[in-house]
């Protein structure tokens, strides 16, 4: 999908850099962060079509990213990235208005698709 | 209003095991995850270059795979840590050497502290102190005196964890600055050393009434 506006947060930094290279051969650009505060300021400073999302990080966690994230760009869609797998089992209660969730360790191919139908998503949402 | 009942020390020690469980789980998960896309981008760039897209970056190369040994090294560590402190539920009282045992706490306790914001500053003594004790209630022990320093910690957030070594006892301090609200996660905590330290046949300081500083100081025999 040309032109997907994609943000990475995670504080393992070694992950969301190797992420982003595998999203990068596979034609989506995306920029990374590595905690919660620094992630709400570059979505505040510009539009994001996707933000993927790690639950657990030190200082902001990615739940209250994620609720900031809603109130300030409702339009921007948020996948969680966990380790819990609850989710994995199918609690989705713990999504809390994120678009859809990945379990660590990533298949690339199904965060690919996922963040394609997020910006489908995204888009749908911005028309009048 | 009615209270809950309190726990026995054993379900709290189930609890807290748990606790500690779900923490490693979740570091591995994340250790997991390294190695995954450190190979799956080994396998992209051989693709790639199959392909005749771009010849592989020897260099790049080279780092993946560093990347991957020393992620499955990191692993091994974790593990290990799991297994030091799965197998002390079981283990009698016997001779533990008491800075390791802080020190594999620290760092069981140090996810939780992170996603707080809060580093465990090591600053034991580079040597040994064996003591005679039940490992898994020191592990509890010192896990809730981290968790009781790490309360509410405002500004410079680290917290110190220190110790000495006497001819009968050794003593175990964690110091940090901020003073501590005396909130009911407060109470538990400090009830919860108060009963493991009567039964590990040791005693316990909170230092809660300084202005700007708190402290907790254990002391356990040496013999």
């Amino acid at each position: 999908m040309d032109g997907m506006r994609v943000l990475l947060v995670d504080d393992e930094e070694e992950l969301v850099e190797t992420i982003a290279e595998r999203l990068e051969l596979r034609g989506i650009v995306a920029e990374t962060v590595t905690n919660g505060e620094e992630a709400l300021q570059r979505v505040l400073e510009k539009p994001f079509d996707v933000v993927l999302l790690d639950v657990k990080m030190p200082g902001l966690g990615g739940m209250e990213v994620l609720k900031l994230i809603r109130m300030q760009r409702p339009n921007t869609q948020v996948i969680l990235i966990t380790g819990h797998a609850s989710v994995e089992n199918g609690d989705r209660r713990l999504l809390e208005g994120a678009f859809d969730f990945i379990v660590k360790p990533v298949d690339i191919e199904v965060l690919v698709d996922k963040m394609k139908e997020a910006t489908q998503r995204r888009k749908e949402s911005d028309k009048p | 209003m009615n209270q809950p009942p309190s726990r026995s020390l054993e379900s709290e020690g189930l609890a807290f095991f748990g606790i500690v469980t779900a923490s490693i789980s979740h570091e591995l998960k994340n250790v997991a995850a390294i190695i995954n896309e450190s190979a799956g981008l080994l396998h992209d760039l051989s693709v790639g270059a199959q392909a005749g897209r771009k010849p592989l970056d020897p260099a790049r190369v080279m780092k993946l795979s560093a990347d991957i040994v020393r992620n499955v090294e990191r692993s091994v560590s974790i593990l290990n840590r799991m297994n030091r402190f799965a197998h002390s539920v079981d283990e009698p009282k016997q001779t533990v050497d008491l800075f390791a045992l802080c020190r594999d706490t620290m760092a069981l306790a140090a996810r939780a502290a992170v996603s707080r914001g809060i580093e465990l500053i090591d600053e034991l003594p580079n040597q040994t102190a064996p003591i005679p004790s039940f490992p898994f209630g020191l592990y509890r022990l010192l896990y809730q005196a981290i968790q009781i320093a790490v309360l509410d910690v405002q500004g410079k957030p680290s917290v110190h964890l220190s110790a000495t070594l006497a001819p009968t006892l050794v003593r175990v301090q964690l110091r940090r600055d901020g003073s501590l609200m005396c909130t009911e996660e407060h109470r538990t905590r400090r009830e919860a050393i108060e009963k493991l330290m009567q039964a590990l046949g040791g005693c316990v300081r909170i230092d809660e009434n300084m202005p700007d500083a708190m402290g907790v100081q254990l002391e356990l025999p040496t013999s």
